[in-house]
């Protein structure tokens, strides 16, 4: 939604949205806490508050918004195949797709999570969507493996229902989560979370009656002895969310194997022309504020690319961007050089936590920028800015460019 | 209530003996302790058609083995059910593997095998680029295939229902009489799924106080204890357990052949094989499983399943597994498949230690079996349109060209509500799984039928759909919807209840 009313509000004239669900605002609906909206309106919102934001604006507009949609396939000249109750079968071709198709949990099946194959196992979003929507509880008692946020939030959710939450299992030796979450939906409620610890096995018959928990070693392998069985009748798993990203391959578009979103560059411009990304489905976010603004850049961008006014590409020199020491990711993968005062804001994840460290970014011997963080999570998102002026005057169009690193500095 | 023949189980064996009798003119009735089909080893194999050189000269299980697996594509064809010719290699790394081969080749040709051959390493990876280069030689049969083990199960009773055979899902024989040349079976009640559901008229007299003229035991891994209660105990079933490690679809579009080691004794090894619907698969071990309702997995045996299937094939990549799954094979402890009257029990048959290749032998078994009845009870086949051998599905929305798709949804409501993401499923589809002669009552009733929740999301999404949809249409309360069998429910209670 985000982005494509900063696509309307740039002049963009014809634009369709098209939602598999039947309302705009994807999870956030089924997000009823509150802890939206910090950002993007300097205040707390529920999930659904937030989404109604951005669907009252597009009611205003003469936006296209295709409801109960699925887009069946995808083409790399941006042809889009989808179904829906009131149009059947569609053929649409677009000058410009916006990938935001989200992201979808982790199940159980890719954990492989040894043990019964019964009833009362649930991601941690599907168990959101029957207590928020559907108004069905999941069971009584419940054991939580994974401290992914949507993990911790049904942790409260499902002690605010009446429901016995065990405990919350981390394989990590930290949360996964957002600190605020641990706080306030863990800490204020004594549950209590075990860290580097995980779930061997699941037990039960038609359904789970119980696991076993086990602690892990460095190499985050069970460590024999220290099995215990936990009584529950569901268990949730918040392990991780996987981009959706089926379609956009279908386009060609090229995968990170890291984020499991597309490469892209500081256009969020995809390697298949036309074709940007943004929110979930390039990376997994931490809060919607930064999704909505990344749906505002990718919106602006596409705009650039219909007015032919975007990053020249064919010609223009192009450089790797590379997480270095101490980082899991960075976005955009690569930057087109050219010649303006723009400011490139690249994003990254730590693959473990730090506490007062510089973040560098470099070409070669030349340091462009250092950036103090007091703490750095994964579960955190954080960026730096680069001027482009200051990555041109690294080298030269006959000498070449290098990489430009971005790292935690030792 | 009477029943000329009573068949206990409804795996692929019970069910295709119920289809291949349903054209006489008798009262049959299968009795399955589950709510569906296809619940124990028939729903949890390798679903491989093999080719028939690695059982043994002169068994059953050779007989039935070739010629099963000529019978297959034919019955794939008459009821529906994808079938992919896809051909089988046996890999052989060195010298003694290679030896092997030959041996294997040569029970073949006895078996009566056609198209084997041994080929060479270039002809292997020519066929298979991420075959282990290390290979030398492997034998290759090009009759071997595969199918969905449960689809062709479903199919198949759906077939027999719809010629008048009488399903009793959720009910489990507890004793068998006999008295004046009539059988007596007691019968419980597992479960109420289909007491509460108004798609099922099944008559409480109809699964209780059973008599019956011939009773066919196809109760797979529980197999001995029903032919115990007929007073037979010539036999028992020692259940293994295999688990297998199942991957995306984007892995299963790179291996077109199923992929085999060298067996060993304990069976024909770790195989890698494309499935029918595009997944690639990995699997199975053999271990021996605590009880015969085992179908728990264990991570060292996963482990060692990925690593042994690693040495074949060089491109498993362990982020791309959707899911894991074991199987219990009803492994006999007379080592050949048991078909035969009972020797202490007149017109009581059974079909039982129907381990692998039980699959591919199942087709054979059935005719061979409604040989065996009609040497034991006089009957007469239906009037030619009275019965039919053929069951027509419907294409799946996934699998329609894009015109078809669009008249599909000009025509049909329902084919415009794609409820499965992953796996492209429509709404059409999961409604006609459920009215089918042998209709889906649970969640994964309907995954078995239409793929929806078998993709990469697992049911993340479409689950609350599903289940929303299968209450519609059956009646069944949304926190009574099971996910297997009645004590499997999903949900429990309301939030404002």
């Amino acid at each position: 939604m985000a982005a494509a009313l900063q696509a309307y509000e740039l002049g963009v004239k014809d634009i369709v949205i098209l939602e598999r669900d039947n309302s705009l605002g994807g999870i956030l609906n089924q997000c009823i806490h509150n802890g939206f909206g910090l950002h993007v309106f300097k205040e707390e919102l529920t999930g659904p508050e937030y989404a109604l934001r951005f669907s009252e604006k597009i009611k205003e507009t003469n936006i296209t918004v295709m409801l109960d949609t699925m887009v069946i396939g995808a083409e790399k000249d941006k042809t889009l195949y989808a179904v829906n109750p009131e149009y059947g079968f569609m053929v649409i071709k677009a000058k410009a797709v916006i990938l935001a198709m989200g992201c979808r949990e982790r199940p159980r099946g890719a954990l492989r999570i040894p043990g019964s194959n019964c009833a009362g196992v649930f991601t941690a979003g599907t168990a959101q969507r029957f207590v928020n929507i559907e108004g069905i509880l999941p069971g009584k008692k419940v054991v939580i493996l994974g401290s992914g946020d949507i993990g911790l939030i049904m942790a409260r959710r499902m002690t605010l229902e009446g429901i016995k939450v065990m405990g919350v299992y981390e394989i990590m030796e930290y949360p996964g989560g957002l600190t605020r979450n641990i706080v306030q939906c863990l800490d204020d409620y004594d549950i209590p979370l075990h860290l580097s610890e995980t779930v061997v096995k699941i037990h039960g018959k038609g359904r789970i009656t119980g696991v076993t928990t086990a602690k892990v070693d460095s190499n985050m392998k069970p460590i024999k002895g220290t099995e215990q069985y936990v009584e529950c009748d569901t268990l949730l798993l918040s392990v991780g969310l996987i981009p959706e990203n089926e379609l956009s391959e279908q386009m060609g578009v090229g995968m990170y194997q890291v984020t499991g979103g597309p490469f892209v560059d500081q256009d969020l411009e995809t390697d298949t022309e036309g074709v940007f990304a943004c929110g979930n489905v390039l990376h997994v976010h931490d809060l919607v504020d930064y999704v909505t603004m990344e749906g505002q850049r990718a919106a602006m961008s596409a705009k650039a690319y219909l007015d032919k006014t975007l990053t020249e590409k064919k010609s223009a020199q192009k450089i790797a961007v590379v997480a270095g020491n101490g980082l899991r990711y960075v976005l955009p993968q690569h930057i087109y050089l050219k010649d303006t005062e723009e400011k490139i804001k690249i994003f990254f994840r730590s693959r473990a936590r730090f506490r007062e460290v510089y973040v560098r970014a470099s070409v070669g011997d030349n340091v462009l920028t250092r950036r103090k963080l007091l703490r750095l999570i994964p579960s955190e998102m954080e960026s730096v800015d680069i001027k482009m002026r200051d990555l041109l005057n690294t080298g030269s169009e006959t000498n070449g460019f290098g990489d430009l690193v971005i790292e935690v500095e030792q | 209530m009477y029943y000329d023949i009573c068949i206990i189980g409804a795996g692929i064996v019970g069910s295709l003996i119920a289809r291949q009798l349903s054209k006489y003119k008798v009262k049959i009735a299968v009795i399955e302790r589950h709510v569906d089909v296809s619940m124990d080893a028939t729903g949890a194999n390798s679903g491989i058609v093999h080719a028939g050189y690695d059982a043994k000269p002169g068994t059953k299980k050779a007989k039935f083995n070739v010629s099963g697996c000529n019978m297959m594509p034919g019955l794939c064809d008459n009821l529906s059910v994808k079938f992919k010719k896809t051909g089988s290699f046996v890999l052989a790394f060195d010298q003694e593997g290679e030896e092997v081969l030959q041996k294997l080749y040569d029970s073949g040709i006895k078996n009566g095998v056609t198209d084997m051959a041994i080929v060479d390493k270039d002809f292997i990876l020519k066929r298979e680029p991420y075959v282990n280069p290390l290979v030398t030689k492997a034998l290759y049969a090009k009759n071997a295939g595969i199918v969905s083990p449960y689809k062709l199960n479903i199919a198949a009773m759906d077939n027999a229902v719809m010629n008048g055979v009488k399903f009793l899902r959720e009910t489990e024989v507890t004793g068998i009489e006999k008295e004046d040349g009539l059988f007596h079976i007691s019968t419980e009640i597992t479960g109420d799924i289909c007491s509460i559901s108004k798609l099922d008229r099944i008559k409480e007299e109809d699964r209780t106080d059973i008599t019956a003229k011939i009773v066919i035991n196809c109760a797979g891994a529980h197999a001995d204890e029903i032919s115990r209660m007929a007073g037979d105990d010539s036999f028992n079933i020692i259940p293994r357990r295999g688990e297998y490690i199942l991957f995306d679809k984007t892995e299963g579009s790179r291996i077109n052949t199923v992929l085999f080691q060298t067996p060993t004794e304990k069976g024909k090894g770790i195989l890698v094989t494309p499935t029918v619907d595009g997944n690639l698969m990995i699997g199975p071990d053999a271990t021996v499983a605590d009880h015969k309702d085992d179908k728990c997995t264990n991570s060292e045996n996963l482990d060692y399943v990925f690593k042994t299937a690693s040495q074949t094939y060089t491109r498993l990549n362990i982020r791309k597994s959707i899911t894991v799954f074991a199987g219990i094979r009803a492994t006999p402890d007379t080592s050949d498949f048991i078909i035969e009257e009972s020797k202490k029990c007149g017109n009581f048959i059974n079909v039982a230690g129907i381990e692998s290749p039980g699959l591919t032998a199942a087709p054979a078994i059935a005719v061979y079996v409604e040989d065996m009845v009609k040497s034991l009870m006089e009957m007469k086949e239906k009037a030619k349109n009275q019965y039919t051998m053929k069951v027509k599905h419907d294409k799946p929305f996934s699998e329609m060209t894009n015109e078809e798709k669009e008249a599909a949804c000009k025509s049909d409501e329902l084919c415009r509500k794609i409820i499965c993401r992953c796996e492209t499923v429509s709404e059409r589809e999961i409604v006609s799984a459920i009215y089918a002669p042998c209709g889906a009552r649970t969640v994964d009733g309907v995954k078995r039928r239409t793929r929806a929740g078998m993709g990469r999301c697992q049911g993340g999404f479409c689950a609350p759909h599903v289940m929303r949809i299968l209450s519609e249409h059956t009646g069944i309360a949304v926190n009574k919807i099971a996910k297997a069998d009645a004590d499997s429910c999903i949900l429990g209670r309301h939030s404002r209840d």
